[in-house]
């Protein structure tokens, strides 16, 4: 398996961070929702469901999916798009995380799995679920430079487009956790639109206090 | 202590709880749900609560139950017993009652959030039922409406007879 090249220097310190937060996850509670802290099954195959609107199936695809945890989103293709040619790779931070995706999915063909921040690859597209949610005590200007800088690399690694979701600013008056990062979906709309130029698409109603972008080159 | 939950009925009240918070009212603005109305959209996508699927079976697609294990199995086996009970849905036992009430909530066209709680089954033969409230306002302090799931409950020593003497 091919290996990530070394980080940026800007955000080793956040990558490690983040790596360390979801191998404690992975290594308290396994291959489970818990394990990449989602509450439980059907709200991670929520966002799937809402990421995968991107992608179309009618032809084999090549895809990507940064921050992939385990592979959970390969069992939800496996059920939903059954007879589909999927070439997958996924990306993370956690080499534990990696380590039990690679032990899941070695039967599947066509799979891949790295550790790392960014695809090496250019694939039809790239997904990527939670991966902006928890930014623990980093920096608020840090963890913005972050998200840009992974879009754009999503960007650029994506012939046809790349999805992502975040978490929505809560009611005014509300306190949430502030180790958890939510913006509006303008921000990141007008960043895919002006600084990428593509084509953003935001979905909202679907139930959660969060958003997804759907990002299709113009 | 309780019959189903043991040394472990002090944990009742948070598993309610659990089940209140997923089943709360939104508190998002107009664009942005959570509560009730995510479990609205998740019945729409996957179908969790379906009639012949129980409702402790349902729960535990949705991780809705404590974390430790040993309390977990108790909770789960309080809630598998309820097909046993009888409940105030005519021709329903208290488990199908149950996953009926919400299946035709999350179906409706202004969904409730869900109060779920406990009542004594102790006394009269209807307080064994599982009992469903359609619409009331079962918290004092909201002025909101709920579909209200009530779960018979008792203490271990209503269920020990007595020794015969001899």
């Amino acid at each position: 398996m091919n290996e990530i090249a070394p980080l940026a220097n800007e955000f080793a310190g956040l990558y490690s961070d983040i790596g360390r937060y979801y191998t404690e996850k992975v290594n308290t509670h396994g291959a489970t929702p818990w394990g990449v802290d989602w509450p439980c099954l059907p709200t991670q195959e929520l966002r799937f469901v809402q990421l995968l609107r991107l992608c179309d199936f009618g032809l084999p695809l090549t895809l990507n999916d940064l921050g992939c945890g385990y592979g959970a989103m390969l069992a939800f293709l496996a059920k939903r798009h059954k007879r589909k040619s999927i070439d997958y790779l996924g990306i993370d931070l956690s080499a534990a995380m990696i380590a039990e995706a690679r032990q899941l999915w070695q039967q599947r063909p066509n799979t891949e799995f790295v550790v790392g921040h960014a695809s090496h690859r250019v694939a039809d597209y790239s997904l990527a679920s939670g991966i902006f949610n928890v930014k623990l005590g980093q920096a608020d200007a840090l963890w913005t430079r972050f998200v840009e800088k992974t879009l754009t690399s999503m960007h650029a690694t994506s012939r046809h487009g790349f999805a992502v979701n975040f978490l929505a600013p809560l009611a005014e008056g509300e306190i949430g956790r502030t180790q958890l990062y939510r913006s509006p979906s303008r921000v990141w709309r007008t960043f895919c639109e002006k600084e990428l130029g593509a084509t953003a698409e935001v979905l909202e109603s679907y139930g959660m206090l969060e958003y997804t972008l759907l990002v299709r080159r113009g | 202590m309780g019959f189903f939950m043991k040394e472990h009925d002090i944990y009742i009240g948070t598993m309610l709880e659990g089940l209140n918070l997923r089943f709360a009212p939104s508190q998002g603005k107009d664009s942005h749900f959570g509560g009730i109305n995510e479990m609205v959209v998740l019945q729409k996508e996957f179908k969790i609560f379906k009639k012949g699927r129980s409702f402790k079976t349902s729960c535990a697609v949705l991780n809705l139950g404590p974390r430790n294990n040993e309390v977990k199995t108790l909770w789960q086996n309080l809630l598998g017993n309820l097909y046993r009970h009888g409940s105030n849905k005519k021709g329903l036992d208290g488990d199908a009652a149950i996953v009926s009430a919400v299946m035709k909530n999350l179906a409706s066209e202004k969904p409730l959030p869900i109060f779920f709680t406990s009542h004594d089954m102790r006394g009269a033969k209807e307080n064994s039922q599982v009992k469903i409230i359609d619409k009331s306002q079962p918290i004092h302090y909201l002025e909101q409406d709920y579909l209200t799931i009530s779960i018979p409950m008792q203490p271990i020593s209503a269920v020990k007879k007595p020794a015969v003497k001899k």
